[in-house]
């Protein structure tokens, strides 16, 4: 068996949980420093965009329009514009819930995968389902398709 | 079968331009087709259950334990793979159903789902909420089981492979003795059973298993054709009483305009007439004339007595004015 299979089949829950907390508190570190770094992006392009965007329509309202590189910029700043706002939207969601992920996974790794209340159902209950005989939620979705 | 005339945009369009013979020949062609089609399919059934018979009933023979210690040794044997290769494959086939993905997708499932997991991905968007973590750390470790899993399907599958491997090469060795050692009585009982065989061996069996391979084919061929030959006549049938009925409504309505001029004429009508009669509705166009007319009658009177009263009053006035004139 390959090598990076192996690590992937022999990991741990307990394994990942941790490293999934590691992750999370290295991102509520880092997302403040994230978050106003995309909205100056986000103000540039915006800038960028309201500049271009009246000498685009002028030479859009036009039939020569093809080689025009105003278009093509126009297009680039547009995309790049899109994307920040994108990255940006994610990155509030991500500060957001951030507290909330990390006090999560925390309860994990103290507390152990299975059942804790009712908020936190056991996170094994499929791979025990499989483990047990049972089907897996593809064998289910699978048969569940051919009826 | 394919439809006469292709594609059409009604149901009957390719028949509509065709005569009344051609349609019933046409009818009568495909239903001959396919009650002879029918017949042979009957034929061939009762043929493939006697071979059946013969294969299962010749293979017996070949494979009693009586025809000598080392043909019974090989049974033996072929008997304990074929139950380790039924057990496998039924293995096989439970853990396919629970676990339907393959071992690769598996493994490219686990791949994706840890990158997402253990990483932090350069692009915001890539990052998943906390509700998409827990999930994907649920199919991650569901994943991971499926696979453990599926490894006993690989190898059920290796062990199916393996006694099939064996169970030919068992059936090789037995075929190498041929009818050596075999129940004389019975091979006798055999032929006489099925005297159009020609018993050789398991030569036999191949070429009669051949034959029931094709007699099935012929089958499965025939229950695709039969479902659509089926619609067609069923739809010229459909369209034969169509034109059938409006033939017969034509008639009637010829031979109702006969008898109506029967009545007004004040000939006597059958009973043959009155139900064609009723049948047309015709007879409502009869009788309703008449009434028109005393009604029509019964107006006009009154109209005469009006225009006669009218009349004497002109009549009156005439005198009056005669009288007046004549004064002046």
């Amino acid at each position: 068996m390959h090598e990076e299979y192996e690590l992937l089949l022999n990991l741990t829950p307990e394994e990942m949980a941790t490293q999934i907390l590691a992750k999370r508190r290295l991102l509520a570190d880092q997302i403040s420093i994230i978050i106003p770094d995309l909205e100056d992006s986000v103000e540039r392009l915006q800038q960028e965009y309201e500049e271009i965007f009246p000498r685009y329509r002028e030479i859009d309202n036009q039939k020569e329009r093809k080689n025009s590189e105003i278009i093509s910029n126009f297009k680039t700043i547009r995309e790049k514009l899109r994307n920040e706002k994108k990255s940006l939207e994610a990155a509030i969601r991500i500060s957001k819930e951030s507290d909330s992920a990390v006090a999560y996974w925390t309860k994990r790794v103290n507390e152990g995968m299975g059942e804790l209340d009712s908020e936190h159902p056991d996170l094994l209950r499929f791979s025990k389902a499989v483990r047990s005989g049972e089907k897996s939620r593809a064998g289910i979705k699978k048969m569940q398709k051919n009826k | 079968m394919t439809r006469r005339g292709g594609r059409r945009d009604f149901l009957f369009d390719d028949l509509v331009n065709l005569s009344p013979i051609d349609i019933e020949n046409i009818h009568l062609k495909l239903k001959k087709n396919f009650a002879t089609k029918e017949a042979i399919r009957e034929e061939k059934q009762a043929e493939r259950k006697q071979l059946l018979d013969f294969v299962k009933e010749l293979r017996n023979l070949l494979l009693a334990p009586s025809r000598g210690p080392e043909i019974s040794e090989l049974i033996s044997k072929l008997q304990i793979e074929q139950s380790n290769k039924n057990a496998a494959e039924k293995l096989r086939d439970e853990i396919n159903e629970r676990v339907p993905p393959k071992q690769n997708q598996i493994i490219k499932s686990l791949k994706d789902r840890h990158k997402l997991l253990w990483t932090i991905s350069n692009k915001m968007i890539e990052i998943p909420s906390l509700e998409e973590e827990i999930e994907l750390f649920e199919s991650f470790f569901e994943y991971q089981a499926m696979y453990e899993v599926k490894i006993q399907a690989t190898e059920q599958e290796e062990i199916w492979r393996e006694a099939s491997k064996q169970i030919k090469k068992i059936f090789d060795a037995i075929k190498k003795f041929e009818l050596e050692g075999i129940d004389e009585t019975k091979l006798l009982e055999l032929k006489e059973q099925f005297p159009e065989q020609n018993i050789i061996g398991w030569e036999t069996v191949e070429i009669a298993s051949n034959q029931i391979a094709e007699l099935e084919k012929w089958s499965e061929e025939w229950r695709r054709d039969k479902r659509s030959e089926h619609k067609e006549i069923q739809r010229i049938e459909a369209f034969l009483r169509i034109t059938e009925e409006e033939k017969r409504k034509e008639s009637l309505k010829i031979k109702s305009e006969e008898i109506r001029e029967k009545v007004e004429t004040g000939g006597t009508l059958s009973l043959d007439d009155l139900s064609a009669l009723i049948s047309t509705g015709e007879i409502s166009k009869i009788s309703e004339p008449k009434i028109k007319n005393t009604a029509k009658d019964k107006t006009n009177k009154k109209v005469k007595k009006q225009k006669s009263s009218t009349k004497r009053g002109a009549l009156r006035s005439k005198k009056e004015s005669s009288k007046h004139g004549g004064n002046d």
